[in-house]
């Protein structure tokens, strides 16, 4: 990072627990972290370690009990619920592990989606969302119905949808923990190729060491502590 | 066998599921409550009506009866003197008036000493404290004039002792009585058998009647055939002898439709209750696909689930059954009064002391919930066997089976409305048979409901879309997604809103025809009338009072009308007819009657009427199954029976039981009844009604009359109209809320069943509102949807209810009148109904956390 450029994503002590039983679990401890635009982080950890919260709290759909969370100037943890989603909508694009597309919308809907909610579709998004979805190659299935797609096509789809409306920050939870070998290579090339070529910042939950190995950083969850790493280390270093 | 783990698991599965449970549980607590709560209240009047009648009745096996005119009381004396029966007693019977606050009681003249063998309250009950009726007590009654005897409660309720006098009143007489001594019933059959009697010496009750040596009947206890014979060969002209039963038998008959009507209505509650255990339990199967695939793969067998879910019904329902018996008994606590209100406005008077809850009820509403939660759960419990471990991660496989049952429940709604269509084609004229006509055209209308959904769905997609951008899009297709959910909250609320649509309008054509026809019917300008105590007890006037008001200041004509119950020999089956004197030609009263069939010219009716023809209603035709080729009536004069031609059949709508005219000239002179029942007053000028009201109030303040304008009578016509339909309207409001329910646990389901969707969609940028605006908007549609199709099912519902039902039940037809006001209504129940239950389901959703929403399963 250098000194004169301000990071896109500041996290600052954010702490996160949960009560179960009765008893409290803290998942995250004082979590800091800044993020620079354009840049892939990495987040390894184990199942449960806290990947999944802190990418929720990035996006806006959780709040955490402390700490503060600032994308492009703008403190998520100021904001009301209502300002942080169409904060999230504007300027989030998020790919989950089950792809959690829309079922009873199409794929041209299900990728215009964020910015149908925002009410600004345009030509000139239309043409970037045609554009999008002909480069994860389902050009031909505007129409299609997501029931219809295999478990590949509907992570492509939603690569789409979470760049369609030129977000800040993408947040990828294990985009391709649901799929096979070689569908998980095609989503993630495409996702990588897609964000670099548009400058977009991008964090990724994974367990998967060969991924972060991409990245140009690894930040390890441990025990609700979040350490960085070079990627190099990070690759070597196995839980 | 149900292994435990399989219990267990489906216990596991409730304890997460608590809102469910307790709507699968109210869904049939209301059905049963329904069910249980109408029959306790028509068993309760019909309990008190047997109860009373067996009370007068006593032990008799026979009862000698006559028309207007009675029982010569020279007939009593020559059974016991010339024919020896010793079994027989002597009764005088009308309905009085008593004490300051004009109590309704039944007067009971007897014979004492004939009574022992009789009547058993007389002979058992502690009359005055004494065991036994006491000879002086008996003495007194027979010895002293305008002595009686009434029960503790009801000397309580005149607020009188042994010893104290108290008035009695008929319209034609008014006297202070003494109380001789007062009856303790012995048990609860005695208590209501003489919760409305006052009994006097036979001779007392003659001579305050004005009818001496007049009977109302004799009781005979009858041990041979030969006897009936004597005392048939004994009888004078215009006197019979028939079953003692046959009275109370036929008198209950005319309540029977009443009774059964209201019945199928609360049954409707329960059908509705079934659509919503349907819903609740084909929703906790989709719910537990997932582990009952699991269950299949590890080795539960298709008939362990099947069972399981079954048992899980079954506890439910014995749940809701027992809550819904108790909560029956008080519902009928609430019915009984409006049932018996309307029972005594329309047939016969009843008072009902005590609530009955018959074994028969009680067996009716445990089958009926059982059955319901059972038969409900049959269809969700076959589809969890079909769940195989592979396909019950799919879950686009149990919308797929949702789509071929749509098919499958149109074609079984085809099969129900060609079956029902065949069933209002049979010649008959069972109201049963109706009924269940009417019950499978409205299931079988609703079977069509899914099927209609969908495509309605397809259809306003691209609206819903253009109005209300991508949530308008979505809208319509999450109700086709989820249609084993919304097909079947939709056919619920349509089903009650098809009623809501039937039942106005059938009310409302019904009301209007009433309308039309009174406004017809009351050509005169003053009635004066006794008060009613019932279709078939006559009230006597006298006559004389007429000469009275023709020289009333401003009475211009007086017109008498004379109604009284004469037996038609050729129906021993039916009541006996109501027969009406008139003095005017009809056309001169009622210049607005309409005829089904008249046989001769208006203007020559009068004419034939007083050569001896008579008109009679078109229930009276309905029930007699009287033609214009079957046109005579056969009715037993005090010359003997006399056969008249009917020449016309007129509308009606004042009882069910139909009315036949006479010329009252031709009544004179067949029977000994110089009474009158009723008096029209044509005024010189209509303007002055209300000033010759009072005047002709204070002409008849002595005799309890109740003078009444048109207005008046109009209004109170209208009373009794309302309040007979009352009970009916409260009914179709308890559909519309057992549906309401449904819709909720719909609505419920359906949010539950789209979490995953919904928190994605807060994960993409639905704000809370918009999240309110989808769960509007998707149950909006539902409601637009039910409310759109509730109309077509309504007016066809209105259309049997009118043409077939009401014909069957009462023998009357009336327009179909439908106005755009009431279908609006439907729509807008349908809407709100539907809108209203989304408020809780959307204030969930919104406060949905998307993080947990999404969480990985």
């Amino acid at each position: 990072m250098s000194e004169n450029q301000s990071p896109l994503l500041k996290l600052h002590d954010i702490s996160k627990s949960y009560f179960e039983h009765g008893q409290q679990r803290v998942v995250l401890n004082s979590v800091r972290l800044a993020v620079n635009r354009g840049e892939f982080v990495a987040l390894l950890g184990s199942s449960g370690s806290g990947k999944t919260t802190l990418l929720n709290l990035i996006g806006g759909i959780d709040t955490p009990d402390s700490g503060s969370i600032v994308i492009d100037g703008n403190e998520l943890t100021r904001l009301s619920d209502s300002a942080r989603t169409r904060f999230r909508r504007r300027h989030v694009g998020m790919v989950f592990q089950l792809f959690n597309l829309i079922p009873t919308l199409t794929v041209w809907e299900n990728v215009l989606l964020p910015a149908e909610l925002e009410g600004t579709v345009d030509s000139a998004l239309r043409d970037h969302a045609a554009a999008l979805l002909e480069r994860v190659g389902l050009s031909d299935r505007h129409d299609t119905f997501p029931d219809r797609l295999s478990g590949g096509e509907q992570q492509r789809v939603a690569l789409a949808r979470a760049l369609a409306h030129e977000p800040l920050v993408v947040l990828a939870d294990e985009p391709t923990g649901n799929l096979d070998a070689e569908n998980s290579q095609r989503v993630l090339a495409l996702l990588l190729e897609l964000t670099r070529e548009a400058g977009r910042t991008l964090l990724m939950a994974t367990h998967d060491h060969e991924i972060a190995r991409q990245a140009s950083r690894v930040c390890r969850l441990h025990a609700g502590a979040l350490t960085a790493q070079p990627a190099s280390a990070a690759a070597l270093s196995t839980p | 066998m149900i292994r435990a783990v399989v219990c267990r698991l489906a216990y596991r599965a409730l304890q997460r599921r608590i809102l469910q449970s307790a709507l699968f549980i109210f869904s049939i607590v209301a059905g049963v409550a329904l069910v249980v709560g109408v029959d306790v209240a028509a068993e309760s009047a019909r309990r008190a009506f047997a109860l009373s009648a067996a009370s007068l009745q006593g032990n008799a096996t026979h009862e000698i009866i006559g028309g207007p005119s009675g029982v010569p009381t020279a007939l009593y004396r020559t059974l016991r003197v010339e024919l020896g029966i010793r079994t027989a007693a002597p009764v005088v019977q009308s309905t009085v008036r008593a004490g300051a606050n004009g109590l309704t009681l039944t007067l009971l003249g007897i014979d004492p000493f004939a009574e022992s063998q009789m009547r058993q309250y007389l002979a058992e009950a502690a009359v005055s404290g004494v065991t036994g009726v006491s000879s002086q007590v008996l003495l007194r009654l027979l010895t002293e004039p305008n002595t009686v005897l009434v029960s503790e409660s009801v000397a309580a309720r005149l607020g009188v002792a042994p010893g104290d006098t108290f008035e009695l009143a008929t319209t034609q007489n008014r006297r202070r009585v003494t109380l001789a001594g007062t009856i303790r019933p012995w048990n609860d059959l005695s208590r209501q058998a003489l919760a409305s009697l006052v009994i006097a010496d036979i001779a007392t009750a003659q001579e305050f009647l004005g009818a001496p040596g007049v009977l109302t009947r004799i009781d005979l206890i009858l041990a041979d055939a030969q006897t009936l014979a004597h005392i048939q060969a004994a009888l004078p002209p215009g006197v019979i002898v028939r079953p003692a039963e046959s009275n109370r038998q036929t008198l209950q008959q005319l309540s029977d439709s009443f009774t059964l009507n209201l019945q199928a209505l609360s049954l409707l509650a329960l059908v509705v209750g079934m659509f919503l255990v349907y819903n609740i339990m084909s929703f906790s199967v989709v719910q537990r696909r997932v582990q009952i695939g699991m269950l299949r793969a590890i080795g539960a067998t298709r008939r362990q689930l099947f069972a399981s879910i079954l048992l899980e019904a079954f506890v439910f329902g014995v749940a809701g059954t027992a809550l819904g018996v108790a909560a029956g008994y008080f519902l009928g606590g609430f019915l009984v009064g409006a049932v018996t209100r309307t029972i005594t406005d329309l047939y016969y008077r009843v008072e009902v002391q005590a609530l009955t809850l018959s074994t028969f009820t009680i067996a009716k509403g445990v089958l009926t919930g059982l059955a319901a939660s059972v038969g409900a759960a049959l269809l969700p419990a076959v589809s969890a066997t079909r769940v195989t471990a592979a396909s019950a991660l799919r879950s686009a496989d149990a919308e797929q089976a949702t789509r071929t049952r749509v098919d499958v429940a149109a074609a079984a709604g085809l099969a129900a409305l060609a079956a029902g269509y065949v069933l209002t084609q049979l010649q008959t004229r069972s109201l049963f048979v109706g009924l269940g006509a009417l019950f499978l055209i409205l299931m079988g209308s609703i079977l069509f409901t899914p099927a209609a959904l969908l495509l309605l769905m397809r259809a306003v997609q691209p609206v819903s879309g253009l109005l209300f951008g991508t949530l308008g899009r979505i809208a319509p297709r999450a109700v086709v997604r989820s249609l084993s959910r919304t097909g079947v909250a939709v056919a619920a609320l349509a089903l009650a809103v098809s009623v809501i649509v039937g039942v106005s309008v059938m009310i409302g054509s019904f009301r209007g025809t009433v309308t039309a026809w009174i406004d017809g019917a009351l050509a005169a300008d003053v009635y004066i009338t006794a008060p009613s105590s019932g279709l078939l007890e006559t009230t006597n006037i006298d006559p004389s009072l007429a000469t009275l008001l023709q020289a009333a200041p401003g009475v211009a004509h007086v017109a008498t009308a004379r109604s009284v119950p004469a037996l038609a020999p050729d129906y021993p089956e039916l009541p006996p007819v109501n027969l009406v004197a008139i003095s005017t030609d009809p056309q001169q009263v009622t210049p607005a009657r309409r005829f089904v069939w008249l046989a001769v010219e208006q203007d020559r009716l009068w004419e034939a009427m007083r050569d001896g023809a008579i008109i009679v209603t078109e229930s009276f035709a309905y029930r007699r199954q009287i033609t214009p080729e079957a046109n005579t009536l056969t009715l037993l004069t005090d010359q003997g029976p006399r056969s008249f031609p009917i020449i016309g059949v007129f509308y009606h709508y004042g009882t069910d039981q139909g009315i036949v005219l006479m010329a009252d000239a031709v009544y004179r002179g067949l029977y000994a009844d110089p009474w009158v029942s009723s008096f029209a007053l044509f005024l010189s000028d209509e303007t002055r009604s209300e000033e010759v009201i009072e005047n002709v109030r204070r002409l008849v303040a002595d005799q309890g009359l109740s003078v009444q304008g048109t207005r008046a009578l109009r209004t109170e016509v209208f009373a009794i109209f309302d309040r007979a339909f009352n009970i009916t309207a409260a009914l179709r409001s308890l559909v519309a809320i057992v549906a309401f329910i449904g819709i909720l646990s719909a609505l419920m389901a359906l949010q539950l069943d789209q979490k995953r969707t919904l928190g994605t969609m807060r994960a993409l940028g639905l704000t809370a509102g918009q999240l309110w605006r989808l769960t509007f908007l998707v149950t909006g549609l539902m409601g637009l949807a039910a409310g759109l199709f509730a109309l077509p099912i309504g007016l066809l519902l209105a259309r049997l209810l009118i043409d077939v039902i009401n014909v069957r039940a009462f023998g009357w037809t009336f327009a179909y009148i439908v106005t755009a006001g009431s279908l609006l209504q439907a729509v807008v129940i349908a809407l709100v109904a539907a809108l209203a239950a989304g408020v809780y389901p959307a204030w969930r959703v919104a406060r949905l956390a998307p993080a947990e929403a999404i969480r990985n399963e």
